[in-house]
C-alpha cells in the first residue's frame, strides 16, 4: 500500500489525500477491534444493551475511526515520512453496517526550524450517508530534497519536559 | 488449600462453584482469547433473526470454565489428566451458570493418584447443559509437585498415518451417501500456531475464563516452580475444528470442509481431550485434524449425524501435549 518515498516537494496546498476505504464495519470487524485494544465495553459488542440505554444500536469505536485516519495518512506519507500530530473530533455515531471512508487534504505547508517539510492536512472520516462524523487535523513531516532523511524521534515541547 | 489423594473419598461431591450472570462481554472477551469470532456467540440481531433467544454461550467456552473449575478443585499441584463433555442444551448470556461434580473413583498408577470424576454445568433455570466426566491427577500427601509427562497412545507420524475404517454395514442410512462415508479419515491441512505462546496470550484466556491460578498468572511463582516458566491452562491449547461449513477457529487445521446433504443445521456435540505434557511461555505448536467417524443416530423426530475428528497437537520438539475428540452434529 504505501508509496515508498513522498518528498515535500510534491506536496501542494489543496492536494486530496488518497482515501482509505470504503470499509464496511460489520458486528464481527468492530469485535475483532475491541478485542486488539482489550476493549470490552457493552457499547461496541451488546446490541440489546446498547437499545436499552436508548442508542439506535452499537456503535463503531471512535478508535476505530482515528486508525482509519491514521492509516490513510501513513499510507500517503510513505516509509520515510513522519506522522506529526493527530487529532481528530468525534461528533455523531457511526452503527454497526456502516461504510466509511477517511478522507482528507494539504490546508498548509512549510519548512520547520529543523529544515524538514512540514504538511498540515484537515482530515475527517464520511460515512455512506455523506455525514462527516469524526473530523480533524494532522500534520505530517516529509523529507525534503536538501533534507532526505526525517529523524525517527522528535523533541518533546518544553511545556511537557 | 491443597487437596491430597489420601483425603478424597468416593461419592463425596466437588466443591462446587458459580459464574455469572455471564455478559455478552464474558463472551466476546472468551472468543477474542482464543481468536473466535462467529456472530452466534456476539451478534444479537443475527441470534435473534435465527431463532434463537439471545446470544449464545459457545461450548468451548463453557468447557474451559469448566476446565478453570477443575484447576481450582487440584489445586497448585495437581493437574487435569482429561475432561470429557457433552454438549446438550443451550445456554445464553446473561444466565448464571453453576459447575457441579462428585468424585467416582480413585486409583494409583505408575505412582500417581488419579481421580476420576462425573461433572455438570446447570444453568439458573436449572437446565443442566455440560453433563461430563473428567480424570484429575491429585497429588499424595508425600509430594510437592508433580511432573506433568505422559506417554501418548500415538506419535504423530502414526496419528497421520494410521488406517481408518470406512466400512458401513448398514443400509437403512438415509444421510450417509458414498461420498460421505469416503470421507472418513480425511485430513486437515498441519497448522502451525502464528506465534510462540507468549504470556500476553495467557492473561488473555486466563481472564477470559476468570482463570488466577499462580501456575498460570503469576511470573514470579511460575519462575521459582519445577517448570520454570509460566504455561498455558490446558483448554487453551484446545481448538479442534469446530467450524462446520467453513474453516474453524485455526483455519488451516480444520477438517475438509463437506456438507452432508439434506442437512442444514450444524451444533457442536461435545468435546473429549486429554493431555500429556505441560504447555510452557515459548512453545509453539502444531495441530492436524482428521475425521475418524460419521454415523447416523436416528431419531423420532429426526436423524442426526455426527461428524468426529481427532486433532493431535504437538509442541516444537514433536511432543504430542494433547489430543483432542470433538463431534460436531449436523442434522436436518
Amino acid at each position: 500500500m504505501s508509496k515508498s518515498k513522498l518528498f515535500y516537494e510534491e506536496v501542494n496546498i489543496g492536494d486530496q489525500i488518497p482515501e482509505l476505504g470504503p470499509l464496511t464495519w460489520n458486528t464481527t470487524d468492530i469485535i475483532r477491534f475491541s478485542s486488539a485494544v482489550e476493549n470490552y465495553e457493552p457499547l461496541h459488542q451488546a446490541r440489546d444493551w446498547a437499545r436499552s440505554k436508548g442508542y439506535k444500536d452499537t456503535l463503531i469505536n471512535g478508535p476505530i475511526r482515528t486508525s482509519m485516519l491514521h492509516n490513510m495518512l501513513i499510507n500517503w506519507i510513505g516509509d520515510d515520512g513522519f506522522l506529526k500530530k493527530l487529532s481528530c473530533q468525534q461528533r455523531a455515531m457511526d452503527h454497526p453496517g456502516y461504510t466509511l471512508i477517511a478522507k482528507g487534504s494539504v490546508v498548509n505547508r512549510f519548512i520547520g526550524e529543523d529544515g524538514l517539510g512540514y504538511i498540515e492536512c484537515d482530515i475527517h472520516i464520511e460515512n455512506q450517508e455523506g455525514i462527516i462524523t469524526a473530523p480533524g487535523k494532522a500534520t505530517v513531516v516529509l523529507p525534503t530534497n536538501e533534507n532526505p532523511n526525517v529523524p525517527e524521534s522528535f523533541e518533546l515541547p518544553k511545556s511537557s519536559n | 488449600m491443597q487437596l491430597y489423594y489420601e483425603d478424597i473419598k468416593e461419592g463425596s461431591n466437588l466443591l462446587s462453584k458459580s459464574w455469572g450472570p455471564l455478559t455478552n462481554m464474558d463472551m466476546i472477551r472468551f472468543g477474542s482469547a482464543v481468536d473466535s469470532y462467529g456472530e452466534i456467540h456476539q451478534d444479537y440481531d443475527w441470534c435473534i433473526q435465527h431463532g434463537f433467544d439471545n446470544v449464545l454461550l459457545s461450548g468451548p467456552f463453557k468447557q474451559a470454565l469448566l476446565c478453570s473449575w477443575l484447576d481450582e478443585v487440584v489445586g497448585d499441584i495437581g493437574y487435569i489428566k482429561k475432561i470429557e463433555v457433552s454438549h446438550r442444551g443451550i445456554n445464553y448470556v446473561d444466565e448464571t451458570l453453576q459447575a457441579t461434580g462428585t468424585f467416582t473413583k480413585k486409583y494409583i498408577l505408575d505412582g500417581n493418584g488419579f481421580v476420576e470424576c462425573d461433572i455438570a454445568i446447570t444453568n439458573n433455570n436449572g437446565l443442566v447443559s455440560c453433563p461430563g466426566k473428567a480424570t484429575l491427577l491429585i497429588p499424595m500427601k508425600n509430594m510437592d509437585s508433580i511432573d506433568f509427562d505422559f506417554e501418548p497412545p500415538v506419535t504423530y507420524q502414526e496419528f497421520i498415518t494410521k488406517e481408518i475404517s470406512t466400512e458401513y454395514t448398514d443400509t437403512t442410512n438415509i444421510y450417509l451417501t458414498k461420498e460421505i462415508i469416503e470421507m472418513i479419515g480425511a485430513m486437515g491441512e498441519s497448522y502451525t500456531w502464528p506465534e510462540p505462546l507468549d504470556i500476553s496470550a495467557i492473561r488473555r484466556f486466563t481472564q477470559g475464563v476468570f482463570e488466577t491460578k499462580s501456575r498460570y498468572v503469576d511470573i514470579e511463582f511460575a519462575k521459582n516452580s519445577s517448570i520454570g516458566s509460566l504455561i498455558a491452562p490446558p483448554a487453551y491449547v484446545i481448538r479442534p475444528p469446530y467450524g462446520f461449513w467453513d474453516k474453524g477457529m485455526l483455519g488451516e487445521s480444520a477438517i475438509p470442509v463437506f456438507t452432508v446433504p439434506n442437512t442444514t443445521v450444524a451444533v457442536n456435540g461435545g468435546n473429549e481431550s486429554e493431555w500429556y505434557k505441560v504447555v510452557k511461555e515459548g512453545d509453539t505448536l502444531t495441530q492436524q485434524a482428521r475425521i475418524v467417524d460419521i454415523y447416523e443416530k436416528k431419531g423420532k423426530i429426526r436423524s442426526l449425524i455426527p461428524v468426529v475428528s481427532e486433532t493431535i497437537i504437538v509442541n516444537q520438539c514433536n511432543e504430542v501435549v494433547a489430543l483432542s475428540k470433538q463431534i460436531n452434529i449436523r442434522m436436518p
